[in-house]
């Protein structure tokens, strides 16, 4: 499945972007990204921020089901996404 | 491994005291028996304090402190997510670690309440004394720094690209605890203009705070954000409070009212009001913090700052305290309306 993200606030403040399609990754880490990416809560809106300059991601899910987006404080991201979108959003910066 | 801070505690136990109380002659008694009285009001006070832990409603109980020194302990979180301090890795006036990231947050947070205390009498983040206490080395290649309104400020060591240390920029220490500050006074709420406030709070203070620790007067300062931690994706800084939206490719940040962004995060529409405090202290020359720093941080302190307040309210508290502190026909109360009027807020 093919990911976008967005990734805003922290103490950037910034809106960056990155893109990473999950057939790209190595197993066994494919498989649990795909399942993490699942599990997501879509269309629900995020938990309010714990602290000031938390990250706030937008993962866009684009498969054949279509297009899903969910929106995570970044409390929220599972721990094996995690670096995924974050090397995602280094790369496309 | 210690997880609060250390204080300093009484040389002689209770129950040696009370064994002297019990059974010494009467000039020791005495002396042990006023010595309990005393402990006994020491221990309550920490034992009061340390119940009201965090929190903005907390106000911490403390004893006749005299301020002037900061209590700081860096702690190295060794790449953990986990939020609970972790080996102490430089405690207050202990000499200069090995590592660069400890030093640096140990530096800035001693920056941070230095500019406080020297400029603004206040004693710390809380007004009171409290520790600071600073976590380096916060997740894997962590591109951010915050302050979890608990206490802690926490410095990841950035990507490489997008950001480097964060610890080494004394105005990302000042922007974090500054929020700490915020979090004690008005404690405006994080989203909106009150959201936009609270950030442009954290940015007029943390830039003072590095122009203080570099002696530069407002024509010496870049008024940039974050210059000293960006990679080479956000060179040269992250926000330009002179020049709202310049700073770098990403930069969105509007320098007036006629380009507010409705709905716009917090970093954004912050732009506005840092202006205006760019365009009252230029005005005004010499250094930000002599009126400008003076007056926003009154504002700031005033109850009358609601946790909701908007644009023009802070606005007309900064007026009501140039007025109050300088006079009517002040060019401080000039340079305030000056600098609003630059960003279109309307009074």
């Amino acid at each position: 499945m093919r990911v976008e993200v967005a990734r805003s606030g922290g103490f950037i403040g910034l809106t960056l972007r990155g893109e990473v399609d999950t057939a790209a990754l190595p197993e066994p880490t494919a498989t649990r990204v795909a399942e993490a990416l699942r599990g997501l809560p879509f269309e629900r809106p995020p938990a309010p921020p714990q602290h000031p300059d938390s990250f706030r991601y937008e993962v866009t899910v684009i498969d054949h089901g279509g297009r899903r987006t969910a929106v995570l404080d970044e409390a929220q991201v599972p721990p094996e996404l995690r670096p995924i979108l974050d090397a995602a959003i280094t790369a496309g910066s | 491994m210690t997880t609060r801070p250390r204080i300093r505690n009484c040389i002689l136990p209770p129950n040696l005291l009370d064994r002297l109380a019990r059974t010494a002659d009467d000039e020791v008694r005495t002396t042990a028996l006023d010595t309990l009285a005393l402990d006994h009001r020491f221990r309550l006070a920490r034992a009061e304090s340390a119940s009201r832990t965090g929190g903005f409603e907390a106000r911490p109980v403390t004893f006749a402190r005299v301020g002037g020194l900061a209590n700081r302990t860096v702690y190295d979180q060794q790449h953990s997510t986990d939020q609970t301090p972790g080996t102490v890795a430089r405690a207050e006036g202990q000499q200069a670690s090995a590592d660069e990231a400890v030093n640096a947050a140990y530096d800035g947070l001693g920056a941070t309440y230095e500019y406080y205390w020297t400029v603004l009498s206040r004693d710390s983040i809380d007004g009171q004394g409290l520790p600071l206490l600073g976590l380096v080395h916060f997740g894997v290649s962590y591109a951010n720094a915050f302050w979890d309104n608990a206490g802690h400020m926490f410095f990841g060591d950035g990507d490489g690209r997008i950001l480097t240390q964060t610890a080494k920029g004394i105005d990302v220490v000042g922007h974090e605890l500054t929020h700490g500050v915020t979090q004690h006074e008005s404690n405006l709420t994080y989203s909106g203009q009150s959201g936009a406030l609270n950030e442009s709070v954290s940015d007029v203070f943390g830039i003072q705070v590095k122009q203080y620790a570099l002696k530069q007067d407002v024509t010496q300062s870049d008024w940039l954000i974050g210059a000293d931690i960006v990679g080479a994706a956000l060179a040269p800084a992250l926000r330009s409070m002179a020049a709202p939206g310049t700073a770098n490719p990403h930069d969105t940040q509007p320098a007036d009212m006629d380009h507010y962004v409705p709905g716009g995060d917090v970093h954004v529409n912050s732009g506005i009001p840092n202006r205006a405090f760019y365009v009252v202290a230029t005005t005004l020359g010499g250094n930000a913090w002599d009126a400008a720093g003076r007056i926003w941080y009154d504002t700031v302190c005033d109850g009358a700052l609601r946790s909701s307040a908007g644009f023009t309210q802070f606005a007309r508290l900064t007026i009501k305290h140039a007025q109050r502190t300088y006079g009517a026909g002040s060019r401080e109360l000039d340079a305030v309306r000056a600098g609003w009027d630059d960003v279109k807020v309307r009074i």
